[in-house]
């Protein structure tokens, strides 16, 4: 318990303190300070980029909403054979982080993209869906809007049938129904989606920097770092808005979700009464769902052609198709995909054995602190990784490692790796504890009763049983860690460090990299989407076997 | 089974005591000062309601909970400050914690493995084990495959396994139906006569226990009410809540007056008992008299005067039928009094309203503190 204490102290608490610190320091003296506030907010550029970011975070979750709200209903009113399309709309997006797309979104929706082309040739206008803020917007809604459908539609789900009846029951009806029963009891479920959406795109940097727009807080900040150095106090000044803005939206969705345990659903079986859609009201659903279906599969059939396409500009359709693109990938620079293997594996591997040692001192010791040790580790999942990124550069910089050539620690890729799994921890925690309270306390009672000290306990008992959860946290871990990038961007020293994001990064901001950059990204949509459909099945295979009983 | 180097010397004696145990979570005073004695080889039972401290307390025997005061012993060696895995005191779960990875011949085998025995003879103790519980053919199953009933012996041999000093077994038939408890209790007796083992057995069921144990302890409100024979609990209940707690009894309340050379029972509701002056006179204060409605006779003929039966008077105002019996609800002054007459085919019960004499043996009637 020490030794994840002092792990976590050194990297998290530190590094992040640092950042604060520096943000609030005189860049000469050293003193207390809050003229870099007064520079940053005197700044018109930095002004602009503020309103930008939060601008684009709110307009994302308004169109992510629009295009979660129509799903979530039909699925959950409706005996409805899409359900299941709905089902899987709701994961594709996840599987690839938006900047991956981004590129691939320009040359379908940009100025001289294929639908513009199109729609210029048909009708003759031009719609500016990739402009500036537009570009960001569209992408980000488009990769994120899963967040609020899965929240939202559990949420719906969770309703039991009988609050609606006895609603009913009492003589209220149609959208009064709706709007003082329905709405209030999927309110936590969809605030809790929004909170994670505005987090996630407020913080994002890869998305903007490849559609070159910078006047917005995440570049800005990077920007500030890679070009004028660490010294400069702009940098840790956006990063300490970006917590803060994080972490206050983070509350405000915590706060708003207190005390509303709406889970109503009762012994046998739950949801909302269901209705066979009529006919019009099918074609309704579908043409939605199929137009929604579309835009998500967009980023994916664009980076498709991408990196199949031998030279696309000013046209529909790529010119002519290749593998070239791949073959370039694995035999110039197959250290991206190495690396990503290496760290994200190491990441996953530091994650679950944390987690689990974690969930373990907070579910079953009374060890003081164990609370506190739980918060800080969740923590991690509202610092942007562009700030740790920072932080670790500030604080690890000066740190020399005696066995590299005296290599600074914070150039050195292990770093890469332990901010990755620092990142990540909070998802293969949660997995963790999850797992863990699976496991009925008895079931170890009744090991140490037979004669299982403590440690044999553990090794026997409940690690075997905690496999599955184990192992979904690694993958978790170890997918999203594949492509983190802002981090990612900040660690990595020189391009043989470097992972697969950051090496679609590099490629992309050529235009002759594009193609090779697309393959990458798509060997890391299957990377990741392999390794998502592995765990699912081991997982159920796993519940299927050992029956569901032993739960309570 | 054969006795093996992991008991001491003294495995023969495996009585446990208890002394001044106490225990608290946090503000909630969960055992207050308990002693008792259970003997070697005896099947013992703690019955109670939920939450009376029962679990907590065979929980501590077993080593999951620490007391604030007092001392554990099996035998003569005091076991307070022992892990649970240094007890050598097997403990039968009420959900049977079945380790859900593991087969049949796994779960049994653990604590054998864990003891660090030669395979052989763990292989030979484990098919032993599985045969005393009759679950040969399924021993490669996993607990998922198997009945409530069946869990409930694989959880058994797992834990007899090991041959504990004590048996510690937790509500073990609460999740199995109707049918298959008694089936079970039954087996479960003749297992621990099988074994000799020193049994504890944890319910809420009185039948349950009656039916199985040598001895109960009455625990409420985390002190032992009474302990004794079953028997003796029902004849003789030592107060108000172990009468209350095994069957259904009449109270009526009131207080013991001297008057001359004769005892007298004031009750509230009015009527005036003459008593035998051989009861114990410590209950100078409120008390109850404790009558079973099947020691309450029912009449409707002429009053008889007996110096050995109490007569009250009352009128029926309602009746349950429970097949060998009716009981009829009769209201005494204030009080309603419960009397059982056994039934018989082609009989037709008392109307409601018939005026009728209640009859009770003096001797049948117990007095308690309220």
């Amino acid at each position: 318990m020490l030794f994840i204490a002092l792990f976590l102290l050194i990297f998290l608490i530190i590094p992040v303190v640092k950042v604060i610190f520096v943000a609030f320091q005189d860049v000469t003296t050293g003193q207390f300070t809050l003229v870099n506030f007064k520079d940053f907010f005197s700044t018109a550029l930095f002004r602009e980029s503020f309103w930008n970011s939060l601008y684009v975070g709110v307009m994302a979750v308004l169109i992510a909403s629009a295009l979660s709200m129509p799903l979530a209903y039909f699925t959950s009113r409706f005996e409805f054979r899409g359900a299941v399309i709905v089902q899987s709309l709701g994961v594709i997006p996840l599987i690839m982080p938006p900047f991956v797309g981004a590129v691939a979104m320009m040359m379908l929706f940009g100025r001289n993209g294929s639908v513009n082309l199109l729609l210029e040739q048909w009708f003759g206008i031009n719609i500016p869906f990739m402009e500036g803020l537009n570009g960001v917007i569209f992408v980000e809604s488009l990769h994120y809007f899963p967040f609020i459908l899965i929240n939202l539609s559990a949420a719906l789900q969770n309703i039991d049938k009988s609050m609606e009846e006895s609603a009913q029951n009492l003589g209220c009806s149609g959208f009064r129904l709706f709007r003082r029963i329905v709405l209030p009891l999927s309110m936590p479920g969809y605030v809790a989606g929004v909170s994670l959406v505005f987090l996630k795109v407020f913080d994002d940097l890869g998305t903007p920097l490849l559609l070159n727009v910078n006047n917005m807080l995440a570049p800005q900040a990077y920007l500030r770092i890679a070009s004028i150095g660490i010294k400069d106090p702009m940098g840790y000044v956006i990063s300490v808005i970006l917590v803060v803005i994080a972490m206050s939206s983070m509350w405000l969705a915590m706060l708003s979700l207190k005390g509303k345990d709406y889970a109503t659903v009762q012994k046998g079986g739950g949801g909302l009464a269901k209705r066979r859609m009529r006919p019009w009201e099918k074609i309704v659903a579908w043409f939605i769902i199929v137009l929604i279906m579309v835009l998500v599969l967009a980023p994916h059939l664009g980076l498709t052609l991408l990196s199949f396409g031998n030279i696309w500009s000013f046209s529909i359709l790529p010119d002519a198709f290749t593998f070239d693109h791949f073959i370039a990938i694995f035999s110039e620079t197959p250290e991206y995909i190495t690396n990503t293997f290496l760290y994200s594996f190491l990441a996953g591997v530091i994650d679950v054995v944390l987690g689990t040692a974690i969930a373990y001192f907070v579910l079953r010791t009374k060890l003081i602190g164990r609370k506190l040790l739980d918060y800080v580790a969740m923590s991690a999942v509202a610092i942007p990784g562009l700030v740790i990124g920072i932080g670790y550069l500030r604080t690890f910089f000066a740190f020399r490692v005696p066995w590299l050539e005296d290599q600074p620690l914070a150039t050195w890729w292990i770093a890469i790796v332990i901010a990755l799994s620092i990142r990540r921890l909070p998802y293969a925690l949660r997995a963790c504890t999850a797992a863990l309270q699976q496991v009925s306390v008895s079931l170890e009672e009744s090991a140490e009763n037979l004669g299982a000290g403590k440690f044999s306990t553990i090794r026997k008992i409940v690690v075997p049983l905690m496999a599955g959860g184990i192992l979904a946290g690694f993958v978790t871990s170890f997918a999203t860690a594949a492509v983190e990038l802002g981090m990612t961007l900040m660690l990595v020293s020189k391009n043989a460090d470097g992972p697969l994001s950051y090496g679609i990064y590099v490629y992309m901001q050529s235009a002759a990299g594009r193609g090779p950059g697309a393959a990458l990204g798509i060997a890391a949509v299957v990377v990741v989407g392999l390794c998502t459909l592995i765990s699912h099945v081991v997982v159920d295979r796993r519940q299927k076997k050992y029956g569901m009983r032993q739960t309570n | 089974m054969t006795n093996t180097a992991y008991k001491d010397g003294n495995s023969s004696d495996s009585s446990v005591t208890l002394e001044g145990i106490d225990l608290s979570f946090g503000k909630t005073h969960v055992l207050k000062g308990i002693d008792l004695k259970i003997e070697s080889g005896e099947f013992f039972s703690f019955l109670g309601p939920s939450g009376c401290g029962k679990t907590t307390l065979i929980r501590l025997i077993a080593g999951f909970e620490s007391a604030q005061a007092g001392q554990v012993f099996i035998g003569k060696h005091e076991i307070s400050h022992l892990p649970p895995w240094q007890r050598n005191v097997g403990m039968v779960f009420q959900s049977y914690a079945l380790w859900p990875h593991m087969t049949v011949r796994k779960n049994v085998a653990f604590g054998l493995e864990e003891r660090r025995m030669p395979r052989n003879e763990i292989n030979k103790r484990v098919d032993a084990a599985i045969d005393l519980v009759d679950l040969i053919d399924l021993a490669d199953r996993r607990p998922s495959q198997l009945s409530g009933g069946q869990q409930q012996r694989v959880a058994l041999a797992r834990t007899v396994v090991i041959e504990p000093q004590v048996l510690l077994l937790d509500e073990p038939l609460s999740n199995l139906d109707a049918k298959l408890r008694v089936q079970m209790r039954r087996e479960l007796r003749q297992l621990q006569q099988k074994l000799s083992l020193t049994t504890i057995f944890v319910t809420h069921d009185q039948e349950e226990a009656n039916t199985t144990a040598d001895r109960i302890a009455v625990i409420n409100d985390g002190i032992i009410q009474q302990v004794g024979s079953p028997m003796d609990l029902y004849d003789q209940p030592a107060n108000h809540f172990v009468a209350d707690f095994l069957g259904t009894t009449n109270f009526i309340d009131g207080k013991l007056e001297e008057s001359g050379n004769t005892i007298q029972f004031h009750a509230d509701n009015g009527e005036v008992i003459p008593m035998d002056d051989t009861l114990d006179s410590s209950y100078r204060d409120r008390c109850s008299l404790v009558i079973r409605p099947q020691n309450v006779t029912i009449t409707t003929g002429t009053e008889i005067e007996a110096a050995d039966k109490i007569r009250l008077k009352g009128t029926i105002s309602g009746k349950e039928f429970l097949g060998s019996t009716i009981r009829y609800r009769v209201n005494v002054q204030n009080d309603i009094l419960l009397a059982d007459a056994a039934h018989h085919q082609g009989q037709i019960p008392l109307k409601n309203g018939t005026t009728v004499n209640l009859y009770i043996e003096r001797n049948q009637v117990i007095i308690v503190g309220v």
